[in-house]
């Protein structure tokens, strides 16, 4: 009686010991910000079928989009994130600095700071170029109106914002004062302020509000080419600002999920020749030299300031301009001409 | 009237009876706008073809303006709702994976009640009652107050109702914290598991040498980004595997405890996950001595009638744990050097205990000290079965010689030594729901008449509803 007890529970152990549900498909949640959702689109299959094909596993990724700084609070509210790619290193500190979901020096774990690739901050005009804008200077004259997001919920509103007080700066011999004035003018310009890029792009081209759309080069690229062909232009200013949208695992969740694993390999594909063309294809800058040099020529040249250079980099940034009660807030006040 | 209407006839009347609008912002210089193509149209859209008329156009771009900013505050409305809808944390009530919670609109206060339900089952191959029972059923309090200050109260209502835990925590920075009132002695590493977060039903052989709950005041935190964890408490002091309420003596117990994750912080993966520590207690203990007992809770060693405990009670528990993915393994090793005194005088007496216990995840969650929450919970519509996890114990307790040889113990009663392994499966149906089921067998030298004391073989069977 007692050796057939033992035994019965040895089988039942013995065939949990073979688990047939070892292997089940695994899934991943990437929070990103308002623009890449095509670039994702495709960045997903490609890695889906490339993990597949090295696992065996099947992988299904969902994505969220929207203003970088809103998603972030997001992820630290709960939404539960195995991968962050926002637009900009602030909002990944905020993960790892108030919601402790990864550690402090993530920037450390992938290539280039974790950005797999670069973009930078240009204009988008009517066809025609009707109010002649060549430079910063030209958004600031009369009768021209800008649409924008805003920098307080998104990443590419704050890339736009510094891009704009880093070239006011420039332009005029490091004096605050007159960057002050100028982003203060600027803002007074913009009677919308939506929460993220994608929002922007609707305003300009679906709504046909506005003579000039200030933001992400890639999105002005595909409104030049796809979206809007035939009804806007590209505008590049000879100066600009060098955004470095940055890519991570957060490692909370993912290692809660059990992903860890394969939300590494997901980021690291960006990194490989096959997510840097795929990156150059959706008008992201490569930083892969090869494929760089074979989309050389659809990428327009400018110079390029860093925030480090300008700003002594995103926490000095946020503090000084975007934090509640800085500079920002003091200098825009909604629905003024 | 709606914002739209109202918007669109005020606008219409300011421009019949209005100046031209250009003149209020500035002369300009640049040509008149020549006509912009239509932009493009997408279904729901309301766009219109770009008027000649320059004022015209200016009250077609306000028009629209007004209408986009109505969109976009619709827009943050929405998902500010859908955010509260989502995340709990911001909504004043709330009941979920955590239990039930109140909190005040600013965070600062917060109510959380999580219950412990476990339903035992205890089935043996030999003489003893096999028996269902309500192990625990503790309505866990706890509470925030202005960010740093906690409490917790958690009564013990199967069986004799008492209190369990009921202590303040004052958390003013993560490294640097201070506990009053009643608590787990930072002693045994799986002593202060929780009791939702066993791998097995019943704590093994070393937690029998530990304190179990005192009461007194403890400093500790977490250092260098919890790499290093501390406590360094002051207690009444309580006999091994005790849970006590009041000191029978004015001498007080020092408790210390330190564990370290040298490889935390690196990006070497496979090794972030292990940790070693050590923990100690020195103190006076006197009065009645507790005895050991087996996870089907037979005891196995009792000191005889009017032996007792006298003078300084000391122990060391060297502790290390390991977790990699699906994997985890945690060992520890227990001394309880305590003097003791009977009929035939006084001598210290040091009882030594160890254990190794694994588990691995088949269905691929990463195995932790804390809860684990399935990858897909129990769902039959979407075929999926929750986490099944597998663990396996050893372990051994070395009762001193000199407790039979000082007659402190009955040797045809007590055992000198008792090893004991276990097997078991644990299904985590979903994170708040588990059930358990363990095969454990312990085998002793001594403790019988004239042989050995019969082995025991207990299969161990838990439900357990935990928040």
């Amino acid at each position: 009686m007692k050796k057939l007890f033992t035994l019965r529970i040895l089988v039942v152990a013995l065939a949990l010991l073979f688990p047939t549900a070892a292997l089940a498909d695994v899934a991943l949640l990437n929070v990103s910000y308002d623009p890449t959702r095509e670039l994702y689109q495709d960045v997903n299959a490609a890695f889906a079928r490339y993990w597949q094909g090295k696992t065996g596993q099947g992988l299904s990724i969902k994505q969220s989009h929207g203003g970088s700084g809103k998603q972030a609070r997001s992820i630290i509210d709960g939404l539960e994130a195995d991968v962050a790619t926002l637009a900009l290193a602030y909002d990944v500190d905020a993960l790892a600095q108030k919601g402790k979901l990864l550690p402090e020096d993530w920037q450390k774990r992938l290539p280039h700071n974790s950005a797999p690739y670069t973009s930078t901050m240009v204009f988008l005009v009517r066809k025609g170029n009707p109010k002649g804008i060549r430079e910063w200077e030209d958004l600031v004259k009369p009768g021209v109106t800008i649409v924008a997001p805003n920098p307080k919920t998104s990443g590419g509103g704050r890339w736009n914002y510094l891009a704009a007080w880093g070239v006011a700066l420039k332009r005029n011999g490091g004096d605050e004062e007159k960057a002050k004035e100028f982003v203060t003018k600027l803002y007074r310009a913009m009677p919308v302020l939506d929460t993220g890029a994608r929002g922007s792009t609707t305003t300009f081209l679906q709504r046909g509000i506005g003579d000039v759309l200030l933001g992400w080069e890639n999105e002005a690229i595909m409104a030049v080419n796809e979206i809007g062909k035939g009804q806007v232009e590209l505008v590049v200013p000879s100066l600009s600002i060098l955004a470095e949208p940055p890519v991570t695992v957060v490692d909370k969740f993912a290692s809660k999920h059990g992903t860890k694993d394969v939300a590494h390999a997901y980021l690291q594909f960006l990194y490989s020749p096959e997510g840097q063309e795929i990156a150059a294809r959706h008008y992201y800058r490569p930083r892969l030299d090869a494929v760089a040099k074979r989309y050389e020529g659809k990428f327009p040249k400018l110079e390029l300031f860093t925030i480090d250079d300008v700003f002594g980099g995103w926490q000095k940034a946020h503090v000084k301009h975007f934090a509640d009660g800085a500079i920002f807030d003091q200098i825009y006040q909604p629905w003024q001409k | 009237m709606n914002i739209d209407s109202f918007l669109y006839v005020a606008l219409f009347l300011a421009a019949l009876s209005a100046p031209r609008l250009a003149s209020a912002q500035g002369a300009t210089t640049e040509p008149p706008a020549s006509p912009a193509a239509a932009p493009s149209h997408q279904p729901g859209d309301n766009p219109a073809p770009r008027a000649a008329d320059p004022r015209m156009e200016e009250l077609d771009q306000r028009v629209r303006v007004v209408e986009r900013r109505w969109e976009v505050e619709q827009e943050t409305l929405a998902a500010r709702k859908e955010e509260e809808r989502k995340n709990p944390a911001s909504v004043p009530f709330a009941y979920g994976k955590d239990g039930a919670a109140i909190k005040s609109p600013d965070g600062k206060f917060q109510f959380r009640l999580r219950p412990l339900v476990q339903a035992d089952g205890r089935f043996y191959i030999s003489e003893n009652t096999n028996t269902f029972l309500l192990r625990r059923v503790r309505p866990v309090l706890e509470g925030t107050i202005f960010e740093f200050f906690e409490w917790r109260i958690m009564p013990e209502l199967a069986g004799t109702p008492n209190v369990q835990d009921a202590y303040g925590n004052v958390r003013l920075l993560k490294e640097v914290q201070f506990r009053g009132g009643k608590f787990k002695s930072p002693v045994g590493l799986e002593r202060l598991a929780s009791d939702a977060d066993l791998p097995f039903v019943e704590r093994g052989l070393p937690t029998q040498l530990v304190p179990d709950r005192d009461v007194g005041i403890q400093l500790h935190g977490e250092l260098l980004d919890s790499t290093v964890t501390y406590a360094v408490g002051f207690f009444n002091g309580v006999g091994d595997g005790v849970n006590g309420d009041v000191d029978n003596n004015d001498k007080k117990d020092w408790v210390g405890r330190l564990v370290v994750r040298p490889l935390q912080p690196t990006s070497f993966e496979l090794l972030r996950g292990f940790g070693i520590g050590i923990a100690a207690t020195r103190g006076t203990h006197t009065g009645p001595l507790p005895g050991y007992r087996t996870s089907g809770q037979a005891t196995f060693f009792q000191y005889a009638e009017g032996v007792r405990g006298t003078g300084t009670h000391r122990r060391l528990a060297p502790q290390a744990f390991y977790y990699y993915g699906p994997l985890g393994l945690f060992g520890e090793y227990t001394v309880s050097s305590q003097i003791v005194a009977g009929p035939t005088g006084h001598a210290r007496v040091d009882h030594k205990a160890w254990q190794v216990v694994g588990s691995f995840f088949v269905t691929g969650e990463d195995a932790s000290y804390t809860t684990v929450t399935p990858k897909h919970q129990l769902d039959p519509k979407n075929a999926t079965i929750g986490a099944i996890e597998l663990v396996a114990r050893y372990g051994e307790v070395h009762i001193d010689d000199g407790a039979f040889d000082r007659q402190f113990a009955d040797p045809t009663r007590s055992a000198r030594r008792a090893r004991a392994w276990a097997v078991g499966l644990n299904w985590h149906l979903a994170r708040n729901f588990k059930l358990m089921a363990d095969y454990e067998r312990t085998n002793f030298e001594g403790g019988g008449k004239s042989d050995d004391r019969p082995h025991e073989i207990v299969a161990l069977t838990r439900l357990q509803v935990a928040y």
